[in-house]
């Protein structure tokens, strides 16, 4: 362990710092979710996840500027990046829906990520092939994160409702009018927004392999993944219009569709095919 | 696939197989010109990095810029050595003078300098220093002791015993630490310590880049010795805890690789255009991708050619896709001005439910 931590050298500091405070602002989180807090721990929790993530966000824009380039290459940075891209979606979810359980569980959820990031760490910085050198870059990498971040949320509203299909969710609404909706309601919402995103990704990726491969689609495992899982979740959304649909059948969607976003994420390294993707990280 | 080399032109191509579609040469109906091919590399960077080992292979563990006066490598908490940078050159090179100080450290104490040629006495046995090598290494076809190059990476004396029972026997005595306790002499108890001469080794600050580093090894028995890493060639320092620090360049990795190419049609040059990965060139309805590059051959470029005249529509379609998705997804009750007055919501149901 001291080997991993030592070998993020001045960054150390800035990865103990997020790696021990999401697990505060989960226990945080989770004692209030149990009822065993208050609205004052509640505030605690918060801050404690705001400082992670700003420590979170300063190892990014360290490592950005130490390497020169996007830190979207080896596993260890895209890791820290998952992780950073689902802080900040709560970060906003936060400001509409108070629910401790969605702050522990993306908490715990971080901190799970930055324990893997941890054993990937990698001292030598990479240089970036010269497919990875695009204009599309940004875009592809950021759009499909923020969109399995948001995929995330649908995935622990999934279980949530699973659980408690009858807790009714209250947001705070700029008008002040009381609103409501079930864990189902809000992992529609966060399916919405995260398809969008696949879909979004999905073709700035063929416009970017048409210009650097010239073919829209290689039948690469990351590009194949990519597409099972936009299927699951179209596959939702379509459902949804048929008879005999219930949310429970929903969320069971929703929980496969995760399952198949970090196969797609990470699942790729155990496929014999892997050397030869551009879409592995390593 | 186009095959071309600087100065040569092509018209046709061999296509990929696709599915039912087999490979197939396509003739262009226009020739393309390689005018010039150009690998962009990324700036050089030299490091200390620190290696653990960890099963089968070794991870890195700490990449170092040096700085003179500082630590440089990883430490394990066991560690047998610590290592201080004293010196950077930007570009060594070899001085005339040589410098090197070969010096013994004889079993009853005794520390002598010695020289190729000389002759020592060791406890009763009179020593002949035979020869001395900066970078040992064993020639296996002629069967003797030879040198890799000039620079002291693994400096060795090459000596024998020419007097009483064991006259005759050769053995070799090592100058770096690391090597040295692998029982080759050693059993005359001889301990050999080289020093990099001074007037040995010279910086060019205007030639061409080829860092070296000096350094101070100091021993967790005390002992200080100080070794010349040379980037170019490099040599591990055990540091002790399965971790070895390795001065050298990071590897090298092509920034990008950049085609001129030149459309000639009818005899005429119609256009030229520079690419280069994720850069194409498109002419009536192909499109030149640069795709390849050969380390050996500098004039070598390898360009993926693909006939698509639907470029535009395809990317239409993409597009428009996104627009649906969105359409569908987001904006399902939104309905344009015309529509809004007097026309009930439909297709709600499950979505007012939530």
């Amino acid at each position: 362990m001291s080997a991993f931590i030592e070998s993020l050298g001045q960054q150390s500091f800035l990865f103990l710092s997020a790696f021990g405070l999401f697990p505060m602002a989960a226990g945080s989180y989770g004692l209030v979710a149990l009822k065993k807090g208050g609205q004052s721990l509640r505030a605690v929790a918060s801050v404690l996840f705001t400082v992670a993530f700003i420590a979170a966000t300063a190892l990014i824009a360290i490592r950005w500027v130490e390497a020169g380039r996007p830190p979207f290459k080896t596993l260890y940075e895209s890791l820290l990046l998952f992780s950073w891209c689902t802080a900040l979606l709560y970060v906003l979810v936060e400001r509409y829906y108070r629910i401790a359980w969605f702050g522990f569980m993306t908490a715990g959820f971080i901190w799970l990520v930055y324990g893997y990031a941890v054993l990937k760490t990698d001292a030598e910085i990479v240089n970036l092939p010269a497919a990875l050198q695009s204009i599309w870059f940004i875009p592809h990498v950021m759009v499909y994160f923020i969109g399995y971040a948001a995929l995330f949320f649908a995935f622990i509203a999934a279980i949530l409702y699973l659980v408690r299909p009858n807790t009714e969710i209250k947001l705070r609404t700029s008008s002040g009018k009381d609103a409501s909706m079930s864990f189902a309601g809000f992992m529609h919402r966060a399916i919405q927004f995260g398809f969008i995103l696949l879909t979004v990704g999905l073709v700035i990726g063929a416009i970017w392999a048409k210009a650097a491969w010239g073919d829209y689609w290689v039948w690469d495992p990351k590009e194949n993944w990519a597409l099972v899982s936009w299927l699951v979740y179209a596959a939702y959304l379509h459902l949804r219009f048929t008879r005999g649909f219930s949310e429970r059948t929903g969320a069971i969607i929703t929980i496969v569709g995760f399952v198949a976003v970090v196969f797609t994420y990470l699942g790729m390294n155990m496929l014999p095919t892997a050397e030869q993707s551009a879409h592995v990280y390593q | 696939m186009m095959h071309l080399i600087v100065g040569e032109s092509g018209d046709r191509y061999q296509s990929d197989a696709k599915g039912h579609q087999p490979s197939e040469v396509v003739n262009l109906g226009f020739a393309v010109r390689l005018d010039r091919f150009e690998l962009d590399h990324h700036d050089p960077e030299f490091k200390f990095y620190t290696y653990q080992k960890d099963g089968e292979g070794f991870d890195v563990v700490s990449a170092e810029e040096p700085k003179v006066g500082e630590q440089v490598g990883s430490s394990p908490k066991n560690a047998v050595a610590t290592v201080k940078v004293t010196k950077l050159y930007h570009s060594i090179a070899r001085s005339s003078a040589g410098g090197e100080k070969h010096e013994l450290l004889l079993p009853d104490g005794r520390r002598i300098a010695v020289a190729p040629g000389q002759t020592v006495d060791v406890g009763g046995r009179s020593v002949l220093i035979e020869k001395y090598v900066p970078d040992f290494v064993i020639d296996m076809e002629k069967g003797e002791v030879a040198t890799r190059s000039q620079i002291p990476n693994n400096p060795a004396l090459v000596a024998k015993v020419t007097t009483g029972a064991e006259a005759g026997r050769a053995f070799y005595l090592f100058g770096r630490r690391e090597l040295r306790d692998n029982g080759h002499g050693n059993s005359l108890g001889i301990e050999y310590q080289y020093t990099a001469g001074e007037a040995a080794w010279v910086d060019n600050p205007d030639g061409p880049i080829n860092p070296a580093a000096e350094v101070e090894i100091r021993h967790s028995s005390g002992r200080v010795d100080t070794a010349l890493l040379m980037a170019a060639q490099p040599q591990p320092i055990n540091l002790g805890g399965d971790r070895l620090l390795v001065y050298r360049e990071k590897p090298e990795m092509i920034k990008n690789y950049r085609s001129t190419l030149t459309v000639v049609k009818d005899g005429r040059d119609v256009m030229t255009q520079e690419i280069k990965v994720n850069h194409p060139m498109f002419y009536e309805g192909f499109g030149f991708y640069q795709a390849n590059f050969d380390p050996r051959n500098p004039n070598y470029s390898g360009i993926e050619v693909v006939k698509d005249p639907g470029l535009p529509i395809v990317t239409f379609g993409l597009w428009a896709l996104i627009a649906g998705v969105f359409q569908t997804v987001a904006l399902r009750n939104w309905k344009p001005w015309w529509e809004r007055r007097g026309v009930s919501a439909t297709h709600q149901g499950v979505e007012a439910a939530a």
